[in-house]
């Protein structure tokens, strides 16, 4: 897999490198880079990653190598990384994920605040909550009164410090309600039992969601960013709906390994900012909901360790880790 | 008719000249994966996935999808003729396909077969093309409570996939739960006998796990043995026509195999493999003749070949209608579509008429040329046979790596697949039957979870199972099947004591 995009972007990327060589002799980068992705291909964190890398590649005129190390959780490809030179050939993607499940792993074979440099943020999308298509209460104050006082509902989410089970748990912490948590290996399984009625909502990508909102098949409640999505104008934010500051975005970030020199970082980050500034990395982005977010590398460090610090707190509360037992 | 424009937008679609080229390349090359054994669909797709983004995403589909079924198609090829299954899902196909070959009938048995695939194939598309909105809505009716209902009953349908010793089976099938409970656990997220390697994490790899059990230990079985090939025959076409007897035999068997596998492949989750399996074990216990499955009975390939073709078609149904993708391969196959910026979704049919119904139609052109590219290639598969296995073994298990290793980029696996490879070799020594370890893997872990998921709805009641009308219906068949299963096992075993008193030791 990684040999054919080595190719197919060497071919691409060939041309317009042969080009730029001769008129800039850019040090960096001279060399192929590496872009890690810990998921197989084809997720979201993939898809975001090969438009970055497309883009940075004709950018650059140098390929941007995407390669998946998939498993563990995504902790084999960001074990990987983490032992990596740090001279800005070896980049990975992560997402709020990365954060949380430091949260509720003890098992994890680095430190993910510690073994990692974040460079730049890339992009965030916000979950949408997908109620069951004949449910009452659709209006979110309604919907609040409808989980509260029922003590026998249940969500969906796609596992244990998933970000679906964060949401869910921090949406239960805000409205006081105890839904009962019930895990599905994926985003669609979850969705379907939504769709056929056997549990009340999920709090899923709007990737996702949005054709089946269409189609009538799941009833959008509000949606979990502080502000209202294009994609989905009409659905309101749980933060206008009485629950002050909810916020729960999925978001991508670009690290690198631990111990790399600040110009380097600033040089990435600048090249990244560079592509999420384009017309076609928004659309990319919009398709899904999404939209671009630039920082500079110190913002995006500060942003991480803030949500390293919010997922413990929520996990804490919610007694995530404790269930385990 | 509504139906009939759209039938012909998609075959308008699908006879341009791009889409026909890309076709007849996927069918091709999915065929040819498929027949290297340890190079399945998934590894092929998720090698070519990179090539699609430079097509449009019709003409990205068409090709992929045609690797996909082209796959289950010339999976059939190895299983029959040396007992290496090309994917998981021909693993049951060796069962009867392989004693075939050792008769000198494999010409008959790759003929059939690939009837068989068309059959299966062409009833997947009709489903595809005139029910799929029905399926999707049926499917729906389908929660935790009925998925564990019919995990079950699959479970113990499987068990009877064994020959002789039913006990034998159950242990396997036991065995392959068991296996199936590595990994990380998705309601506690506590990793379950992973010993620490985070490449257990997501579980053992299913590829990995066929490929060892029935690939790899069939290559370690070779070794020092004398092999004479009596059995490779020239195949004419007339020495690939079945008898008689066989073809009024095969009807059934294939209708009903296409039947199992639509079912199953619209069911997201499931797949090709357990259709297959409980196709299998469903022929043996309506058949007249049992004692012959095994030993080259013709129902025995039938039913799996037309079932997984069955499968793969209508695994399409919950991907492009839902926007689910059933099995990790339609997963990479999304990711295809949703790179070009489609969403496959309930919207998919009326926005992008052009590709839902354009894909149909490719996908029964496709399974034309797999036809008329697989009967006249039956006697080069055949004459494969001629190779000295001490060149030919060695490069099947280099394909068996490339592809376990592919799957998860993960060198992890491919130590684990020559690890199962010496297990595999030590259970056929013992005379285990490793079918039912594989169905065991499979279903073990979706029983387990559909029933916690059950369990946590309906707060630990569990009534609620018994009394819901799909689950409850499963339930009782299964157990009937459990009673009926026990009684034979005592009786067969009490028969072959008495056997063996009589021989001094059963032999097979």
């Amino acid at each position: 897999m990684s040999r054919m995009s080595l190719a197919k972007i060497g071919i691409a990327a060939g041309l317009t490198a042969a080009a730029a060589t001769t008129a800039i002799a850019q040090d960096f980068p001279n060399e192929p880079v590496t872009l890690t992705v810990p998921f197989s291909p084809g997720g979201s964190n993939d898809i975001v990653a090969r438009q970055l890398g497309l883009q940075l590649s004709e950018q650059w005129g140098q390929p941007v190598v995407v390669e998946n190390r998939p498993g563990g959780g995504a902790t084999i490809g960001s074990a990987y990384l983490a032992q990596q030179d740090p001279d800005g050939y070896n980049i990975m993607i992560a997402s709020v994920t990365f954060t949380m499940n430091a949260a509720v792993r003890d098992d994890l074979p680095f430190d993910p605040r510690a073994d990692f440099t974040p460079i730049a943020l890339i992009g965030q999308v916000p979950l949408v909550i997908g109620a069951k298509p004949d449910i009452e209460a659709t209006e979110p104050e309604a919907f609040f009164d409808y989980i509260r006082s029922n003590d026998d509902l249940s969500y969906g989410a796609t596992g244990v410090g998933s970000i679906q089970h964060f949401a869910g748990e921090l949406l239960n912490q805000a409205v006081g309600s105890n839904v009962q948590v019930v895990q599905y290996p994926g985003g669609g399984p979850a969705m379907t039992d939504v769709m056929g009625g056997f549990i009340e909502y999920s709090i899923g990508s709007m990737t996702q969601m949005l054709p089946q909102v269409e189609a009538g098949n799941i009833t959008p409640i509000a949606i979990t960013s502080l502000e209202r999505s294009d994609a989905m104008p009409d659905t309101p934010t749980l933060a206008e709906s009485g629950l002050d500051d909810f916020e729960v975005i999925q978001w991508w970030a670009i690290l690198g390994p631990a111990g790399m020199e600040q110009a380097r970082v600033d040089e990435l980050n600048a090249a990244i900012n560079e592509v999420l500034e384009t017309d076609q990395f928004a659309e990319f982005l919009a398709n899904d909901g999404g939209t671009p977010r630039p920082m500079s590398a110190q913002e995006t460090a500060d942003f991480m360790a803030m949500n390293f610090d919010r997922w413990v707190e929520v996990a804490e509360q919610a007694g995530m880790k404790d269930q385990a037992e | 008719m509504d139906v009939w424009a759209n039938i012909a937008t998609g075959f308008d679609v699908a006879f341009s000249a791009q889409n026909l080229m890309y076709c007849f390349l996927g069918v091709f090359l999915g065929t040819f994966f498929g027949a290297l054994p340890g190079i399945g669909s998934l590894a092929a797709v998720s090698m070519l996935l990179p090539i699609t983004f430079y097509l449009d995403p019709t003409t990205a589909l068409v090709m992929l999808g045609g690797v996909y079924y082209g796959a289950e198609y010339g999976g059939s090829t190895s299983s029959i003729l040396l007992n290496l299954p090309g994917t998981p899902s021909n693993a049951v196909t060796c069962l009867d396909g392989y004693p075939m070959t050792q008769q000198g009938r494999s010409g008959v048995a790759l003929f059939a077969t690939t009837i068989a695939s068309f059959f299966g194939g062409t009833f997947g598309i009709l489903m595809l093309y005139s029910l799929a909105p029905l399926i999707v809505q049926w499917a729906l009716e389908f929660g935790p409570a009925e998925y564990f209902a019919i995990m079950v009953f699959g479970l113990v349908a499987a068990a009877t996939v064994t020959q002789d010793a039913p006990a034998k089976g159950l242990a396997m099938v036991v065995a392959g739960m068991l296996l199936g409970t590595i990994g990380a656990d998705l309601n506690t997220g506590i990793a379950r006998f992973t010993f620490g390697y985070f490449e257990l994490h997501e579980g053992i790899s299913f590829i990995a796990l066929a490929m060892g059990l029935f690939g790899v230990s069939e290559v370690i079985l070779s070794i020092g043995q004398k092999i004479d090939k009596p059995f490779i025959q020239a195949v004419t076409f007339r020495s690939m026509i079945p008898r008689r007897d066989e073809v009024r035999r095969s009807g059934m068997p294939m209708l009903r195999g296409a039947g199992l596998g639509a079912f199953f492949g619209a069911l997201p989750g499931t797949g090709p493999s357990i259709a297959t399996f409980i196709g299998y074990a469903i022929e043996k216990r309506l058949s007249k003749h049992p004692e012959e499955f095994g030993k080259g009975a013709i129902e025995g390939i039938m039913s799996p070949e037309s079932a997984n073709n069955a499968a793969v078609q209508s695994a399409f149904i919950p991907t492009m209608t839902l926007g689910i993708p059933g099995s990790a391969t339609m997963a990479v196959m999304m990711g295809a579509l949703l790179i070009h910026g489609i969403q496959p979704g309930p919207q998919l049919m009326e926005r992008n008429p052009d590709i839902f119904w354009g894909l149909a139609a490719s996908f029964w052109i496709g399974n034309v040329m797999l036809l008329v590219l697989n009967i006249p290639l039956i006697g080069v598969w055949v004459r494969l046979l001629k190779i000295p296995y001490g060149i030919l073994y060695p490069a099947v298990l280099c394909f068996i790596c490339i592809g376990v290793y592919t799957v998860r980029t993960s060198a992890f696996d491919v130590v684990l697949v020559l690890a199962f490879g010496f297990a595999g070799y030590v259970l056929r020594l013992l005379r285990f039957e490793l079918a039912p370890l594989l169905i065991g893997f499979i279903l073990g872990p979706m029983v387990e979870e559909n029933f916690k998921r059950a369990m946590l709805i309906y707060r630990g009641d569990f009534t609620e199972m018994l009394t819901r009308p799909i689950s409850g219906t499963l339930l009782a068949m299964t157990a009937l099947l459990l009673v009926w299963t026990t009684w034979v096992i005592l009786r067969d075993s009490r028969r072959n004591r008495r056997k063996e008193h009589l021989t001094g030791g059963a032999d097979d």
